[in-house]
This record gives structure tokens, C-alpha cells and sequence, in this order.
């Protein structure tokens, strides 16, 4: 059983810092961190491996250079091999051109089944495992809290999505993508002091888009159809702050509020 | 020129499909296009006299959680009549089929809109993103529908304009025998945790006394209730619905705190928090610089006069 | 002698009440917070300490003292347990925690004579409430001040958060008693100064535990006006700015009693709601009306000279209401410690040293660059930046801080993280002539520099140890480098 799990580095939302006369994120030194639900992914595909269940995991990253020293901790937390796909004609791709380009890698890379994170900390669009499972003619299940293990060695996957209406177990017809959504366990194996120091030369390897060969119109800004016009920053100490007092006046203005905002019906 | 907006009909949120209505009203004006409902045979019965048409999907292969052939179904909905617009509610499985379907049509997505207006004949799609701390406004390109699925409770459709519905069957090729298949389903119990609540109403130091009280106005928004961590430390609150950093991460959709002032420590436990509304005596709390809206006052008076409120209901 | 002997020496020493041996008492007395993530997780790599014993008077320190100096054994002094640099962590395999809980009696407060008496284990907290009731305060105020004790506070040269006004403890102690391995009892008497030779009151604070056992301390007192505070905030463009402005008011003879400069990063967690990315730079003046108008005078002086660097004035309510919650109870020392057995993180590590005004922004330039470049973690920095919060007519402190996910294992977080860290910090301080300690006490773990930190001067140092510790039993691997503790420190 080959286990490929896509994994994401994310801007940690928490250590932001915004350019507050411009209403803009800061993007340079960003501090990057591995998306939780994504962490949860690797995290039970390395118990599938410990438990014997699953012969390989391999993450692949689509992503900047910086994700490198989080690339090399997987491998020292028990990933065997990591994959980064990265290219400066990549940036600015949305969500359909990145599944594209996962895609295209995936295609040839080799799987048997593929975890990912449902959501993302930062778009949190969703979008990436059920269109990367569309372009490979494969199913798809988002939201999954739990999988069976035994399931897998019968080549197909039993797993349960809990939503706000209901619990259900489905049954997926391997290979699939199935996206987990973050738990807090199992957590990430710890790194081992030893493992500081271990060579990882061969097992992290950086792709670009001459070994995938995708046209540069249909990637980065050139080949998104969705684009990010505006950002606004909804920061500390927001200006839009409305002040009220608990009197008939103020409560009402709460109540109309918790209406706009959906809350009550 | 009448436009034409799709609206899938998704049998696991009905409710919250119907409301997407009133997101086409944003986009093209409530008598500015044709609706058209996508729903399975036998689901949905209340979107009948208020859509113009409903395509009926009558293969019995096509199940509601199975993403692959319902985008298939989208598509040839798509194919035979040209939507401007398709709108997915992000229901569990609205999220599934919207990313595949858009995929299958060769259309950009906005997922989760929270908001959607109109400038200068323009339509803005806004969705928030980085766990609610920043709003985007996101622009399609190319040809094709526009294509967005919704946040629950983002739009309330109010004026229900009835509508003689044509019900037509939706005739898709290429369905396959189901590669997902359903084993059990259960509803869902009530959150016990507060990490998987979409309302916290949660207590502090300031209302310590009181604090068994908030449990009513949590109930009338459907919510629960939280603590600060001077609530536990007096007794008065288990550890286990303590937010904050020796306590719980929270991210619920809204969050109402009565009588916290905002350690850091306290902050540290509100992730991707989308609306927050802050009752305190003292508009310099820290917390009120978080807030969307400040009660500025008593906490147990907001409180009482909210929930009286809540039940009241109506526009008011 | 071993551990058994040992118990039952001691038991015939104090009786039974006064010795306590249960396993949980003895694996939290065996580190101190400098091992808290770890002492959380239950993976302490040092020995526990045989026993904590309790005295109740002075001649029961001296009589353990005495047993334990012809034995051999190993002593702890403890009383607030709020120490952060390992001061109390135990590194031999027959120990004795002696624990000042029983020595908890205010014994004179003279406030004609504007002075008070305290035994050791008397928490500043306790005293600081029995002064304001009169209308006093000691001026000291660490964050610890509700869990500190006065032994402890002697003993490390502890310094409080509004020492700008008031000083350090150095500079409150007036006498003090203190007893010797051999089981001689000293007084130094309280006079409000005198010629007599060196102060030998500098013996017994800052020892660290290292040559005596403080029992008893007398510290001056003051008058308190809380009605008469007024704080200023501001955000600044940059840390120098936030110091140039510090060093303006303190040149020019002002002595606010809060004055700090915070970092972007630093500032980020101490004021989340309103530090808007930039640097802070606040103040407050307490004191008698004339002087603090005075005060604020000076302050808002030497704001305006530099004000190219000031972006804006925070509102004084906000300032205010920060520092209504500064300090920490031992519910947040105990929830910290609970939050630590879940979460993968450490926040709020610091290492305190200090330099001239000149010094000290490059001395933060050079160790955030080598940090940022060197440090091979440096990607699971969650925050890294600093503060200065206690300043002198010379120069002024530099608080580093720093946060990070741990991903290694529990064990292994100080040789991966905070070591690393710590060590850029010191050895750039020293290149530049600061001191590597500034109020936290050497403890064990910066021992390894204590040489370089006095340079010839630890001659001095070196001979107070010998004369006074001959067989080395107090504190060991506190202050002074020891060969056997080596292991523990890697």
C-alpha cells in the first residue's frame, strides 16, 4: 500500500503581520507552518505505516523553497519520501490550476490511495482533493474523522464524515482521495534528537515545471480562472466596531445584527 | 436579457438551498432571472412554486453523496441550458460536487461567499479567508457560469415570491454505478464539546456570579456555553468548557462574551472566529478591540433583555 | 551515607512532620521552571532530591546545615519556587530541598524608621498587602510577586517592574541574617548606611544558594500614592527609537517607575489589542504628586524630541488597564503547567542581560540576526523579539523572548531549542561586554560562562565559594561550573 498524502505549508494565521496602512498581509518572511488537517493526514498515514498497514508514505507539497525545512522534519518524523513542486511560474495559481498541477505529478508518481486535509487554514477553499480525484477519475470524501484500517487491505476505504445533520460511514472504492478533517489525534510522531542529524540527501526531491511540462499559459496567474481582486483585513482594533448599550435601542441593533449575520432566523 | 441561475437543491440541507435563492437576487435582482432547481426525484418538495423550473434527476444510480455523478448531472444541466450562474450550497456534500463539477466545465469556484454585491454592473463575490481575518474579493474569469457555493445562513430569503414550477427530468449520460456507497447514517447528536459548537456564549470574571444564566441565551441561539478561565478557577464552571490557553481552542461561528476583559491567554483560544460580540462594563477590555459589536454595560442585562428578544422573534 | 540513613538523620533532626518524602513533592522539587515542559511531560532526566525538609527557625537551619556539610549532602535553599534558570534543579543523588515554608513570619514592620522584617518565607505578596493597608509598599514587584518569597528574592537579586524607580532588591535590603555551612549564624545589622569595609550584605544576596541560607531579611519601605499614577503608551517605529527615548528620560534625572521598550514580535503578545505591528514604548510615574508631575514632564519632553520616530500616542487607559493584569498567580504557574501536558509549544522562554545605552540596540541587532540565520530551527520560532524594561542612568536590560512550537521530543526541547537560542544570546552579550544575567540569577544552565562574565574579577568569586563552601554543598551546579553536571546541561 502506497500512501500519498498532499501537504501544505500555510502562513500560520496567529503570527500574521499586516501592513495596516495598506490592508495587506506581509508576505515576505512569513513564518509557514504544515496545515493541521493535513498534519492529521500524514499523521494517520505514518500510524497506517507503524501499524504495518501501509507499506510507504510520500508527501507532495506544491509550494515555495521556504517549505523545505518542514519538508526534511516529515522525513524525520517517518515520511519516506517528499516531493515539493515548486516554480516561480507557478505563483499566483488558484485552485483549479493547482490541481492541474498535482494532477500531472500524481498521474505518474504512483499511489494507491491519496490523503489529504479537508481544509486549508488559509484559502480553506476546499476545492484541491475533489478536483485532483475529477482530473484523475477517482472518488473523493471530504470531512472524514475516522477511517478503518482493516478496510484498506480489502482495497477499498471505510470511512465515517461527521456533518452538522449527520454521521455517516461510506464505503470508497480504491483508489481514492480522502480528505481528513483536522483532530487533534493521532498528533505527528515526535522528532528524535538523533534524527536532527540524519542525512536525508535522496529522499526529498524538487520538481518544476520543466519535469512536469504543463504550458505556461495553463498555470499561475495565466491560467486561473478565479483571481483575488481586493483583500481587506479585518485586523485588530477594527474601525467598523460598532458601540451600543443594553437598552431597548442597543439590543435591537444586536438582534438586527445577529439576523444580517444569519444567526437567527 | 433574463438570466438564468442554477441552484442545487442538496437533499441534506433543503433549507439552506432554498435560501440561495435570495443570493441570485443580489446578483441579478429578484425579477432579474429564471430559476432553476437541480434536485433529486423525490427531495426538496418546498422548492415546488418557488423556482421557475426543477430538473429532475430520475436515475436512480445518482445518490445525494455521490459528488462524481451529481457534477455529471451539473454539467449536462449546464450543457442543455446555459446558466449564468450556479450556485452550491457548502453543505458536506454541496462542497464535494461544486469543485467537481466546475472542474468538469472548465469554470473558476468561489467557495463559501459570504457576501455578494453588485458595482458598477459588476458582481463582488466576497469570501472570507485565513479563518475569517481577512475578506477577499474574488473575480472569475473566461467564459462559463459563474460558479460559487454558499455559507449556511449567509442569505435570508424573505420575500417568497411564488412561482409556477415547471418540474422537468434531467436526462444525463455517462452516470456510472456509484464508486461511494453509503453503509450507515445516523443523525447527528448535539455538540457536547464546544469545539464543534457554531455558537458560544461564554462567561467571564465580570458575571462570575450569574454565570448559570447565560445558559438560556445560548439555548435560544442554538449555541452553548463556554467559560473564561476565572469562571472555572471559582468552581462555578467545569474545565471542560473552558476556552483559552490552558483550556480549549474554539472556533465557532459566532462568539458572545459577557464580562471578559481578553487576556492574551484567553485569545489564544479563539481560532477562525467569525463574528464575535463583547458585553463588558469597560470598553477598553482587550476584547473589545476583537469585537464586531460592543455591549457596552451590564452583562446580565444584555443578556436577560437578548434572550427576551430571541424569543420574541420577528423583524422588530 | 545514603538515602535511607539519611531520612532517618533527618527525621531525628526535625521529627517527622517537617519531612516530607512523597513522590510527587520530590519529583516537583527535583526542577524548577526552567525544566517546565518537560517536568509536564514526566520525562525529567534529573535525580529527586531525598527529601524537602521545612525548619521552622534559624537553629534548625543551622543544624542542618551542619549535618549536611559534615555528610556531604547536597542542600536546595527554597522558598517561592518561581525560579526560571534551574536555580532548584537537583543534579546529585542525595539532596536535601530545605524549603522556608515555616519561616513565614512579618516580624516588624517600623514605619517611623520607614523599614520591614520578614522571615524568608514570608511571599512578597503577603508583606506588599500589610504595607498598603498602612499606606506603604515595599516597590518590589516582580510578576512572581504573588508566589515569590522574600528568601528567594534575596537570594537571585531579583529585580521588580518598577525598579526603574524604586531599584532592585540589591537596593531595598537593609540588613539581613543568613547561616553558613558550618552552621554559623550571621546578622548584618539594619543601618541606613555605614563605612564599616566591603558590604557584606553582597555576600548573601544574589548567592543563589551557592554559599549560605538566608533566614531573615530586612527591606526599606515607602510610601505609596496609587491615586497619583499616570501612564503614557506609544507606538514607535522601531526598538531604537523606544530606547533613545528610555535613555532621554533617565539622563535627564527622571525616574519613572515603569519604563519599557518592546520589539514588534514582543509587543505583539503583551498588547495584541492595539500594538498595531509596531513597537511599544510605555511608561508610568508614581510617587508623590510634585514628582510625578515632574516625571511626566520629562517624559513627554522626551517624547517630543524624538518624535520622528514616535508613530502615535496610545490611549493612558489602555496602558492602565495592561497593567492591572501583569502580574501571575499560582493558578496561571498551575495552568500554564496544565496547558503544557497537551500542547505541543513553549511560550514566553526568556534570557535577561544587560549593556550601556550604546550596547544594547546592537547587541539586539546581532543576536536577532544570528538567531534568524543560525539557529536551525528557526522555522518553528513562533515569536522572537525582546523588550527593555528596567533602565539605569548607564544603559538598561535587554529581555529576550521567544516562542516555539517544539517538534522534537519532550526531552529533547532544551538541547534543541532553548540552548541554542540561549547561547547565541550569551555569547554575543559577552562579546560585547553586557552582562548575560540580569535579573533571572545564573542558576545552572549559563554556569558554563560564569568565568567569562566576571573575567578576572572571578577570582573574587571563586575565593567568596571556597572560604564560605568549602565542602561544596550548597546549591550544587549553581553559579559554578561543575564537571558532574555537565551531563544534564547538553
Amino acid at each position: 500500500m502506497r500512501i500519498v498524502c498532499l501537504a501544505k505549508l500555510v502562513p500560520d494565521v496567529d503570527n500574521f503581520q499586516y501592513d495596516h496602512e495598506r490592508s495587506a498581509l506581509i508576505r515576505e518572511n512569513v513564518r509557514l507552518l504544515l496545515n493541521p488537517a493535513d498534519a492529521t493526514a500524514v499523521a494517520i498515514a505514518l500510524k497506517l505505516k507503524a501499524d504495518s498497514r501501509a507499506g510507504s508514505v510520500h508527501t507532495v507539497t506544491l509550494g515555495p523553497r521556504s517549505a523545505m525545512p518542514h519538508l526534511e522534519d516529515l522525513l524525520r518524523r517517518g515520511v519516506d519520501r517528499a516531493t515539493l513542486i515548486s516554480d516561480p511560474a507557478y505563483a499566483g495559481s488558484d485552485t483549479h490550476v493547482t490541481s492541474h498541477i498535482l494532477a500531472a505529478f500524481l498521474s505518474r508518481c504512483g499511489f494507491d490511495v491519496i490523503f489529504a486535509g479537508t481544509h486549508t487554514l488559509d484559502g480553506g477553499t476546499g476545492h484541491v482533493g475533489p478536483q485532483v480525484a475529477e482530473i484523475l477519475g477517482i472518488p473523493h470524501m471530504a470531512g472524514i474523522s475516522h477511517m478503518d484500517p482493516e478496510s484498506l487491505s480489502e482495497g477499498r476505504a471505510q470511512v465515517r464524515v461527521e456533518s452538522e445533520e449527520a454521521s455517516y460511514t461510506f464505503a470508497l472504492q480504491l483508489p481514492a482521495v480522502l480528505g481528513f478533517a483536522y483532530a487533534p489525534e493521532p498528533k505527528l510522531p515526535f522528532i528524535r534528537y538523533e534524527a536532527l542529524k540524519r542525512d536525508l540527501s535522496g529522499r526529498v526531491e524538487v520538481i518544476d515545471n520543466q519535469a512536469l511540462g504543463l504550458a505556461p499559459e495553463q498555470v499561475g496567474v495565466l491560467g486561473s480562472l478565479t483571481r483575488v481582486r481586493k483583500i481587506h483585513v479585518k485586523g485588530f482594533r477594527s474601525p467598523n466596531t460598532r458601540f451600543v448599550r443594553p437598552d431597548d435601542e442597543g439590543i435591537e441593533r444586536v438582534y438586527r445584527f445577529l439576523r444580517e449575520k444569519g444567526f437567527v432566523r | 436579457m433574463t438570466r438564468r441561475v442554477l441552484i442545487y437543491l442538496d437533499p441534506e440541507g433543503e433549507a439552506d438551498s432554498i435560501q440561495l435563492l435570495e443570493a441570485a437576487n443580489r446578483m441579478y435582482g429578484a425579477t432579474g432571472y429564471r430559476s432553476y432547481g437541480l434536485r433529486l426525484a423525490g427531495t426538496c418538495p418546498q422548492a415546488e412554486g418557488l423556482l421557475d423550473v426543477l430538473l429532475q434527476v430520475e436515475d436512480p444510480r445518482v445518490r445525494p453523496y455521490d459528488a462524481a455523478n451529481l457534477a455529471r448531472c451539473v454539467e449536462a444541466a449546464h450543457r442543455k441550458h446555459h446558466f449564468d450562474a450556479i450556485l452550491i450550497p457548502a453543505t458536506t456534500f454541496g462542497r464535494m460536487i461544486a469543485p467537481r463539477a466546475a472542474m468538469r466545465l472548465h469554470v473558476g469556484l468561489t467557495a463559501d461567499v459570504a457576501d455578494i454585491h453588485r458595482e458598477k454592473g459588476r458582481i463582488e463575490l466576497v469570501r472570507a479567508a485565513f479563518g475569517g481575518r481577512m475578506r477577499a474579493v474574488v473575480a472569475h474569469r473566461g467564459r462559463g457560469p459563474l460558479m460559487i457555493t454558499v455559507r449556511k445562513n449567509t442569505f435570508t430569503l424573505d420575500a417568497r415570491i411564488r412561482r409556477s414550477t415547471d418540474i422537468a427530468p434531467l436526462v444525463v449520460d455517462g452516470i456510472t454505478e456509484p464508486e461511494v456507497t453509503l453503509v450507515e447514517r445516523r443523525p447527528a447528536e448535539k455538540a457536547a464539546d464546544i469545539r464543534e459548537s457554531e455558537v458560544l456564549v461564554s462567561g467571564g470574571g465580570g458575571i462570575k456570579e450569574h454565570f448559570d444564566q447565560l445558559e438560556k441565551l445560548a439555548r435560544a441561539l442554538g449555541g452553548r456555553v463556554s467559560a473564561s478561565r476565572r469562571v472555572v478557577d471559582a468552581g462555578l464552571a467545569p474545565r471542560r468548557i473552558q476556552v483559552g490557553q490552558s483550556g480549549k481552542t474554539v472556533s465557532p461561528r459566532l462568539y458572545i462574551a459577557v464580562g471578559i476583559s481578553g487576556s492574551i491567554q484567553h485569545v489564544m483560544g479563539l481560532k477562525e472566529v467569525d463574528t464575535i460580540i463583547v458585553a463588558n462594563t469597560d470598553r477598553n477590555a482587550p476584547l473589545c478591540s476583537l469585537a464586531d459589536m460592543v455591549v457596552e454595560g451590564d452583562g446580565m442585562e444584555f443578556v436577560d433583555r437578548l434572550t427576551k428578544r430571541l424569543l420574541k422573534g420577528g423583524k422588530g | 551515607m545514603d538515602k535511607d540513613l539519611l531520612l532517618k538523620e533527618v527525621r531525628a533532626l526535625l521529627g517527622d512532620a517537617q519531612v516530607n518524602t512523597d513522590p510527587e513533592a520530590l519529583y516537583d522539587a527535583s526542577a524548577d521552571r526552567y525544566k517546565k515542559y518537560a517536568k509536564a511531560r514526566r520525562v525529567l532526566d534529573v535525580p529527586p532530591p531525598a527529601a524537602i525538609v521545612y525548619p521552622r527557625s534559624t537553629e534548625e537551619v543551622a543544624r542542618l546545615l551542619s549535618f549536611c556539610n559534615e555528610h556531604g549532602i547536597n542542600v536546595i535553599p527554597r522558598a517561592g519556587k518561581t525560579s526560571t534558570e534551574g536555580g532548584l534543579e537537583n543534579w546529585k543523588e542525595l539532596t536535601l530541598v530545605i524549603d522556608a515554608l515555616h519561616l513565614d513570619k512579618i516580624l516588624k514592620i517600623d514605619e517611623y524608621n520607614m523599614q520591614a522584617t520578614v522571615q524568608a518565607g514570608v511571599p512578597l505578596q503577603k508583606l506588599e498587602d500589610a504595607l498598603r493597608e498602612r499606606g506603604y509598599t515595599t516597590g518590589h514587584s516582580p510578576q512572581s510577586k504573588p508566589v515569590a518569597k522574600f528568601g528567594g528574592l534575596v537570594a537571585t537579586r531579583s529585580i521588580g517592574q518598577f525598579s526603574t524607580l524604586y531599584g532592585g532588591i540589591e537596593d531595598m535590603v537593609v540588613g539581613l541574617e543568613c547561616v553558613f555551612p558550618n552552621g554559623q549564624i550571621c546578622r548584618i545589622k539594619n543601618v541606613p548606611r555605614r563605612s564599616g569595609g566591603p558590604d557584606i550584605r553582597h555576600i548573601a544576596i544574589g548567592n543563589e544558594g551557592s554559599l549560605c541560607y538566608i533566614t531573615e531579611v530586612t527591606v526599606k519601605i515607602y510610601r505609596y500614592f496609587p491615586e497619583n499614577n499616570r501612564f503614557y503608551g506609544y507606538l514607535t517605529k522601531d526598538l531604537a527609537t523606544g530606547i533613545q527615548v528610555l535613555r532621554e528620560v533617565m539622563v535627564n534625572g527622571y525616574r519613572p517607575s515603569v519604563a519599557r521598550a518592546y520589539s514588534e514580535e514582543d509587543a505583539r503578545q503583551h498588547f495584541y489589542h492595539f500594538h498595531k505591528g509596531k513597537c511599544v514604548l510605555l511608561f508610568m510615574a508614581e510617587g508623590n504628586r510634585h514628582i510625578v508631575d515632574a516625571t511626566c514632564k520629562g517624559i513627554e519632553e522626551a517624547v517630543a524630541k524624538f518624535k520622528d520616530g514616535i508613530l502615535e500616542q496610545v490611549s493612558s487607559e489602555l496602558i492602565e488597564n495592561w497593567f492591572n493584569h501583569l502580574n501571575w498567580s499560582q493558578q496561571d504557574i498551575d495552568d500554564e503547567f496544565e496547558g503544557m501536558k497537551e500542547k505541543d509549544s513553549h511560550d514566553g522562554f526568556t534570557t535577561e542581560v544587560s549593556a550601556d545605552w550604546e550596547t544594547i540596540p546592537k547587541l539586539y541587532d546581532n543576536v536577532i540576526r544570528r538567531i534568524r540565520s543560525e539557529f536551525p530551527r528557526a522555522h518553528d520560532l513562533t515569536l522572537l523579539g525582546g523588550h527593555s524594561s528596567h533602565s539605569y542612568i548607564n544603559g538598561t536590560n535587554m529581555y529576550f523572548v521567544y516562542n516555539y512550537e517544539i517538534n522534537c521530543a519532550p526531552e529533547d526541547e532544551m538541547r534543541v531549542y532553548h540552548h541554542p537560542i540561549q547561547r547565541i544570546i550569551v555569547e554575543e552579550t559577552l562579546k560585547l561586554g553586557g552582562s548575560m544575567c540580569h535579573h533571572h540569577g545564573i542558576g545552572k544552565y549559563r554556569n558554563e560562562w560564569t568565568q567569562q562574565e566576571h573575567g578576572s574579577a572571578y577570582f573574587m568569586l571563586k575565593k567568596l565559594k571556597e572560604a564560605f563552601d568549602p565542602n561544596g554543598i550548597m546549591n550544587f551546579g549553581a553559579i559554578f561550573y561543575q564537571e558532574e553536571g555537565a551531563k544534564f546541561q547538553k
